[in-house]
This record gives structure tokens, C-alpha cells and sequence, in this order.
């Protein structure tokens, strides 16, 4: 008996100990998974504080950004309106020598040679005029200062009468103008001073880089809700790697430049914008010395931006 | 007759000279201020036919210059004029609403033609020698 019991407590002891040392093992394991969590515990407090390091940066980074895009604007604001009140400043003095020159030709006596300097005085006094009005048309265009404002006119006879004025420009290098009236009269909704600019531009770029004896062929025709301008040169082109580049802001063709030097690059850009301010495209093909047709494609009946939203 | 009485109201001095001759030539009694404040006055004391008004003007500007104007019952009736530089179409706009007769972008016109509008607008026959010089046409062919 004692015997027996002593085998059980022995077994007891040793299934005892067994159990222990188990418990023994789980324990180890899971004072090391402990450990490993306090690893991973500061490993994701170091993690978090870097995080949060990172988003007060990016909160900086963000501030500065934003105060950067703010200064950007205001300083696009201001140039805008720099260009806008040095235009209006510069057109006193330039309207000043102009009604002075203008008056002086048909009031006073002056020698043929005289008048000739007083001719030219007027003409350079005209072109540093126009090139200030580009100038505040852009500015304008910029800083969204254009307002359109619609009326009706008829359009082949708007595009008739500027023709007209450009015989003196024609004459120079014997240009000729081709005008093809289908249909002969068309009425449309547009903003005048705009049209104007977009056909003068387009007309005179014609004729001005032209050859001596060109032709300048100029067409309107309806089509649909719009009406297509189309104005073909027998000019010098444009070389085909410029082309796409033709409507940005200060550029112009290299062999334009040997033409004419006194161009600003701005003619086009501007013309585009103006043509999308109305609501219409703007296309071309150009083969350089052979010559360059523009199509303007405009709205029969022109929206203000309040219509458009 | 006696002569239409016009008072100006222009600051820049070359350009006011410049219409004043041209007016004065052309047989009209011009009178002239070179400020806002100094023109409603000079309005309010000549009575005249018409005010040629400039917009951007020290003083006061054209644009209350012209309220005034149409404000009180005794210089309401004189028609206005407007000069301006501005050419926008907004200030044109208002220059209409505000009770202006016309208005004349300076930097566009000769000002030949300046006094040519001023002369249609009290039905004078124009003077040959005020039209621009006009330019023969034929080198536009129509088809």
C-alpha cells in the first residue's frame, strides 16, 4: 500500500513537475512576447512621433504653399494692373503729341521736308499707340477685366469696312485683297470691338507677311450656329516645328522675325484668347513659303459669361 | 446768333489746349477747368450748351462731377459729353447711365474728329477741312 502510494505521489510529483516546467515554457513565452510587444510598443511610439513630426512639416510645408499661390496671385494681380495703369498713363501723352502733330500739319506753314519729319513723328507716335493698346488688351484679357457686351451687326459688311481701311497697308507691297461674299449679308450677335481685333489681327498678319505682289483671300460662310472666317495668304509661312507653339504668349516665327521686327508676339496669343472669349475656335495651316490660311470659327449668337453659368 | 457756350473740363494741359483751339476756331465761347471741383463750379456759374467732360480729374472725379450735375434741377438739362481714356466698356456704360449724352475715347480719335462730334451734335455742317483725309478703296475687290 505504502508502497503503491508512494508510486502515485511520485508520479503525482513527476506529472507535477511536468505541468511546471510547461507552465514553466508558456510563461517564458509569453514574458517574451511581452518584451517583443514593449519592442514594438516604443518602436510604434518612435514611429507615431516621427508621423506626427511629418504632419506639423506638411502643415508647414502646406502654410507656405498656400501663402506662396497667395503671393503668386497677388503679384499676377498687380502686374496686371500695373500694365492697365501704365497703358492709361502712357496714352495721355501719346493722344498729346498726336492731336499736337495733327494740328501743327494743318495749321501751320511748314516746308515739304517739315511736314515729312511731322508725317513721321506721327506714324512712330501711332505705332508706340497701338502697341499700348495690345498691351492693355492683354492686361486686360489677364486680369478677366473684359466684359463682352453683345450687339447685333452684320458681319459682311463689319468685315468689308475693315478691308477697306487696310488699302493704305496694301499699297506699300502691292497686296491684293480678294473678298468672297457668300452669303452677302449675315446678321450676328457679337462683341464689335472684339471682332474687330480678331479680324484685324488676322488680316494684317496677312498682308504684313506677305510676299510683294501677294494675294490675301478673305471668305465668310454660315455653318450651322456659327460662322467660319477664313483669311489665306500667299505670305511666307510658318515653319512647321513652330507651329504648335505659334499661339503662346511672345512668340513668334523665326522667319517673321526677318520681316518684320518690330512685332511683339502677342498679336496671336491675344487673338485666340479673344476668339474664346466669344465662344469660338481658332485653326490654321501653314506651309512655309507658300503661305498660311486661318479659319476662325465664332458663334452666330455670342453669350456673356452670366449666360454661360 | 450768339455763340454755344461749352466749358471743358480736361486736366491734361496739352490735350486741353488742343481741343480748346480747335473749339475756339470753330467759333464756339469755350470755357475751361482743369479740375473736377473747379468745373461743377464753372458748370453751375456759364450755364453752357455743353460740357465736354474728362473722367480721371483731380479734385472730383468725372463720374460725380456728372451726378452732380444731373442731381440739381439747374444743370440737369445740360447735355454732357464725356472724354475719357478709359475706352472700357464698363465706365462707357456707366458714363450713359449716369445721364451722359455720348462719350469720346480720346486716344482713338483725332481730334479733328472730336470737335467733328461736338459740331453734329448741335447740327452744324461739318467743314471740309475738319474730315480725315479719305482713302481711295479700289484695292478691295469684292466677288
Amino acid at each position: 500500500m505504502t508502497n503503491s502510494i508512494k508510486k502515485i505521489s511520485e508520479l503525482t510529483i513527476k506529472e507535477k513537475m511536468v505541468e511546471l516546467e510547461i507552465n514553466k515554457k508558456f510563461l517564458r513565452q509569453a514574458l517574451n512576447q511581452l518584451g517583443r510587444a514593449r519592442e514594438e510598443k516604443t518602436a510604434l511610439k518612435v514611429e507615431l512621433t516621427a508621423l506626427n513630426k511629418t504632419k506639423t512639416i506638411m502643415k508647414d510645408v502646406i502654410g507656405i504653399l498656400e501663402e506662396a499661390k497667395k503671393k503668386t496671385e497677388a503679384l499676377d494681380r498687380m502686374k496686371t494692373e500695373f500694365i492697365s495703369v501704365a497703358s492709361h498713363q502712357l496714352r495721355t501723352p501719346l493722344t498729346g503729341i498726336k492731336w499736337v502733330v495733327e494740328r501743327f500739319l494743318r495749321k501751320e506753314k511748314v516746308t515739304k521736308k517739315g511736314k515729312e519729319y511731322l508725317k513721321d513723328i506721327y506714324i512712330a507716335t501711332q505705332r508706340l499707340s497701338n502697341l499700348v493698346e495690345l498691351l492693355l488688351n492683354v492686361s486686360r484679357i489677364e486680369g478677366e477685366k473684359v466684359n463682352i457686351s453683345l450687339v447685333q451687326l452684320e458681319v459682311v459688311g463689319f468685315i468689308e469696312n475693315y478691308l477697306d481701311e487696310c488699302t493704305a497697308l496694301c499699297d506699300k507691297k502691292n497686296i491684293s485683297i480678294i473678298f468672297k461674299k457668300h452669303p452677302k449679308m449675315l446678321k450676328i450677335v457679337t462683341d464689335s470691338s472684339a471682332l474687330r481685333n480678331i479680324v484685324q489681327s488676322i488680316v494684317s498678319n496677312a498682308i504684313e507677311y506677305n510676299i510683294e505682289g501677294g494675294i490675301v483671300e478673305v471668305s465668310l460662310e454660315k455653318k450651322g450656329l456659327y460662322f467660319l472666317f477664313v483669311v489665306r495668304d500667299t505670305g511666307i509661312g510658318m515653319p512647321k516645328k513652330e507651329q504648335p507653339t505659334i499661339f503662346d504668349k511672345f512668340t513668334r516665327g523665326s522667319n517673321a522675325q526677318l520681316i518684320k521686327t518690330d512685332g511683339t508676339g502677342l498679336g496671336l496669343y491675344l487673338t485666340r484668347q479673344t476668339v474664346n472669349l466669344l465662344g469660338g475656335k481658332i485653326w490654321f495651316k501653314s506651309k512655309i513659303n507658300k503661305g498660311t490660311i486661318f479659319h476662325v470659327e465664332l458663334p452666330l449668337k455670342s453669350r456673356s459669361k452670366k449666360d454661360k453659368i | 446768333m450768339a455763340k454755344l457756350k461749352i466749358v471743358l473740363i480736361e486736366d491734361d494741359n496739352i490735350l486741353a489746349k488742343v481741343i480748346y483751339e480747335e473749339l475756339e476756331e470753330r467759333d464756339f465761347d469755350v470755357n475751361q477747368a482743369f479740375d473736377g471741383k473747379a468745373g461743377l463750379e464753372l458748370v453751375r456759374s456759364k450755364k453752357p450748351d455743353l460740357v465736354l467732360l474728362d473722367l480721371v480729374l483731380p479734385q472730383k472725379h468725372g463720374f460725380d462731377v456728372l451726378e452732380e450735375l444731373k442731381k440739381s434741377p439747374a444743370t440737369s438739362d445740360i447735355p454732357v459729353i464725356v472724354l475719357t481714356m478709359l475706352g472700357r466698356d464698363d465706365d462707357i456704360k456707366k458714363g450713359l447711365k449716369l445721364g451722359a449724352n455720348d462719350y469720346i475715347v480720346k486716344s482713338q480719335h483725332a481730334v479733328a474728329e472730336i470737335v467733328e462730334k461736338v459740331e453734329k451734335f448741335f447740327g452744324k455742317e461739318t467743314r471740309p477741312e475738319a474730315k480725315k483725309p479719305q482713302e481711295k478703296q479700289e484695292k478691295v475687290k469684292s466677288i
